[in-house]
């Protein structure tokens, strides 16, 4: 008999000693899983730092015996939909044990799993997650499309720019590095928001647990003031997204219109790639965005990826269309930032 | 569903179809022009790579259809066919609601069952909004392969003189396949652009004219590229259809590309519109020509009827353009 268990693990209960071994049963599943399509392990502190994200985590598993058959990992997000603060989750890892049984016997437990996942978490705001997204591996892209149900909501792009090829000018824009987000963040985040259909909740606490806090990735956090006032800010780390390698703009908030602002933090995003040794830029929003056309007018260009953007979603109106026209998202609104 | 006769189309069904094609695709638009006989003719009769309809015929009547128009192509260079979705239709009086599998995919079911699976279409594929896709998805299996972005710019201002060394092309000839031969070696999937198929997409076509320009040398083809006007997806548009350059003819590019500006300008476009797959090089190059890339509501998809494919494959090495959409 296959049991099948589901637990929910919130920041507060991410260390205790009770949830410690169903967390390693997650761990070790994921791993196998990871190795399976040529990732890393995730490390010890990455699993403690997704553990403390202020929103949440939720997992579950379907074990037979003692082997993990099937796992799926997500870590909730606040997002402010239509003027309400709801939650959303963003599914970061799956597994599927392959090894066990034949046919359909290979992707039960997983299928189950699945739609019992999306029971236990999902459902309307207030009381479930609305959406669920993320950004699935080709391996799990056509799984999850089947078994959880999910939809493609956008086929990804880059967009990419040698910031030596453009004179970007910020006449007015005091850009400070900072070493964590400051509390303003979040009424900077308030005004960013206005009009906005869907977009994460971007406060001190949230970003300096993403950005600051991350155990792997080195991010550095750029603020933009006008008069003194907090407008815009960039995350940049050194890497590659989508096969172009130099700085990541991992995080991006500043209203397209206020192009001054832009390109005040796109001078500092560029000295910051070239003091690491780089003259290239990537970043992507979504292509409905005005910023998507903003860094276009500052000389970024688009570029295709092998990345698509699947979302589940419990709520209408909130279906494909609606998010495709509406959410404004980062790479860092999923692990690819 | 007993009283429905499903089956394959079969001669005098014709009028029948356009007579429900003209009511459910002129419901509620303003100064529909109505489709002609002569004009699924040249659809389904003429087209070079055959036809693909089924229809349900109720009391004498076509009351709906599931169609396709066939295309051949290259795929990983052996030859084969896809199908281009097109007319999904259900007379007004025969609808049952989006949310039940009602008479259309009561057609489309046989229809797939004749055309699909291996060794036959290997791409059935479409360019819908949510709704329509939405249906299929459910009850038909579509994937999407791309939400489908556009290149746009404003003609600007210049000449609209065609530049020296370009011309019309009144017919093409067979050197139209040896262009297609030397631009399609780096890709996976491609519609084979050879005489038949590009006279009767566009010189042949009875609803809409094209301007096609080219570049020569000699009796050889360096380049064309395919336009035209229209108010679809944006009023007062300037549609690149078709356009097949060699990357490495930079000149021949820079001609045709001023050809349909000057064109655009002729014709009074508010704005020139083109589609390229995101792997190709011209992808970039619009861009380095002052085109913006934007996320349509466009979503290309696919019944992929091959286990060898997925719409990862598809989408990094098909090539496509606006001419593989019929409405354009």
């Amino acid at each position: 008999m296959r049991s099948l268990d589901l637990q929910t693990i919130s920041p507060a209960e991410a260390n205790t000693a009770a949830a410690r071994p169903e967390l390693d049963s997650v761990r070790q599943a994921i791993d196998v899983g990871r190795a399976g399509s040529g990732l890393r392990a995730r490390s010890e502190p990455y699993w403690r730092w997704r553990l403390a994200n202020p929103d949440g985590v939720c997992a579950g598993f379907a074990r037979q015996a003692d082997r993990v058959q099937a796992a799926v990992v997500g870590v909730r997000h606040r997002a402010r939909l239509d003027g309400e603060d709801v939650d959303w989750v963003e599914v970061v890892d799956t597994f599927n044990d392959f090894d066990a049984g034949r046919g359909l016997a290979r992707t039960g437990a997983y299928s189950a799993l699945c739609a019992e996942f999306a029971r236990a978490f999902g459902g309307r705001a207030p009381e479930g997650a609305n959406v669920f997204y993320g950004v699935p591996t080709r391996r799990a892209h056509r799984f999850e499309l089947a078994r959880l149900r999910s939809e493609i909501l956008r086929s990804e792009n880059a967009l990419v720019i040698a910031p030596s090829s453009v004179t970007w000018v910020a006449p007015g824009v005091e850009v400070e590095e900072v070493d964590a987000f400051p509390d303003e963040i979040g009424g900077a985040f308030e005004r960013f928001a206005e009009g906005r259909g869907a977009v994460q909740v971007r406060d001190a606490a949230r970003l300096n647990w993403r950005f600051t806090a991350h155990p792997d990735r080195a991010y550095r956090i750029a603020l933009a003031r006008v008069g003194g006032e907090l407008v815009g800010y960039a995350v940049y780390r050194r890497g590659s997204y989508a096969g172009h390698e130099g700085g990541v703009l991992a995080d991006w908030m500043v209203r397209p219109e206020e192009r001054d602002v832009m390109q005040g933090l796109l001078l500092w995003a560029g000295d910051a790639a070239r003091s690491d040794g780089h003259d290239l830029l990537v970043t992507n929003v979504a292509n409905r965005a005005g910023e998507f056309g903003a860094f276009q007018g500052v000389g970024f260009r688009v570029h295709g990826t092998d990345e698509y953007l699947t979302f589940r979603s419990f709520q209408k109106p909130y279906i494909m269309s609606w998010l495709f026209a509406h959410w404004y998202y980062t790479l860092g609104d999923s692990e690819r930032g | 569903m007993s009283e429905y006769d499903i089956r394959p189309y079969r001669a005098g069904d014709e009028q029948g179809i356009l007579d429900t094609f003209n009511v459910v695709f002129g419901e509620g638009v303003e100064n529909y022009a109505p489709r002609t006989l002569e004009e699924w003719r040249w659809a389904f009769e003429r087209n070079p790579a055959g036809r693909r309809v089924w229809v349900a015929e109720a009391d004498g009547a076509i009351v709906a259809q599931c169609a396709a128009l066939p295309y051949r192509v290259h795929l990983d260079d052996a030859r084969a066919t896809i199908t281009q979705g097109v007319d999904s239709m259900v007379h007004p009086d025969h609808r049952r609601g989006l949310r039940r599998p009602g008479l259309f995919v009561a057609t489309a079911q046989p229809f797939f069952r004749e055309f699909g699976g291996l060794g036959k279409d290997a791409l059935h594929y479409g360019w819908p909004v949510e709704p329509a896709w939405r249906i299929g998805r459910t009850f038909l299996g579509y994937e999407i392969i791309t939400t489908q972005n556009i290149h746009f710019r404003a003609p600007g201002p210049g000449s609209r003189d065609l530049p020296m060394g370009v011309e019309r092309i009144e017919r093409f000839d067979d050197a139209a396949e040896r262009l297609y031969d030397r631009c399609r070696t780096q890709w996976g999937m491609s519609v084979v652009r050879d005489a038949a198929y590009l006279n009767w997409r566009f010189i042949d076509n009875p609803r809409y004219d094209y301007h096609v320009f080219c570049v020569r040398d000699g009796a050889e083809l360096r380049g064309y590229a395919v336009f035209r006007t229209a108010d679809s997806p944006r009023p007062n548009s300037g549609l690149v259809v078709d356009w097949l350059v060699p990357p490495d003819d930079p000149e021949a590019a820079t001609l045709l590309r001023e050809a349909f500006l000057a064109q655009a300008r002729t014709d009074g476009a508010e704005a020139v519109l083109a589609v390229f797959p995101e792997w190709s090089p011209w992808f970039q190059r619009f861009q380095e020509w002052g085109w913006v890339v934007y996320g349509s509501d466009y979503l290309l998809i696919g019944i992929i009827q091959s286990p060898r494919y997925d719409t990862w494959w598809l989408r990094e090495r098909w090539w496509y353009q606006l001419a593989e959409l019929d409405a354009i």
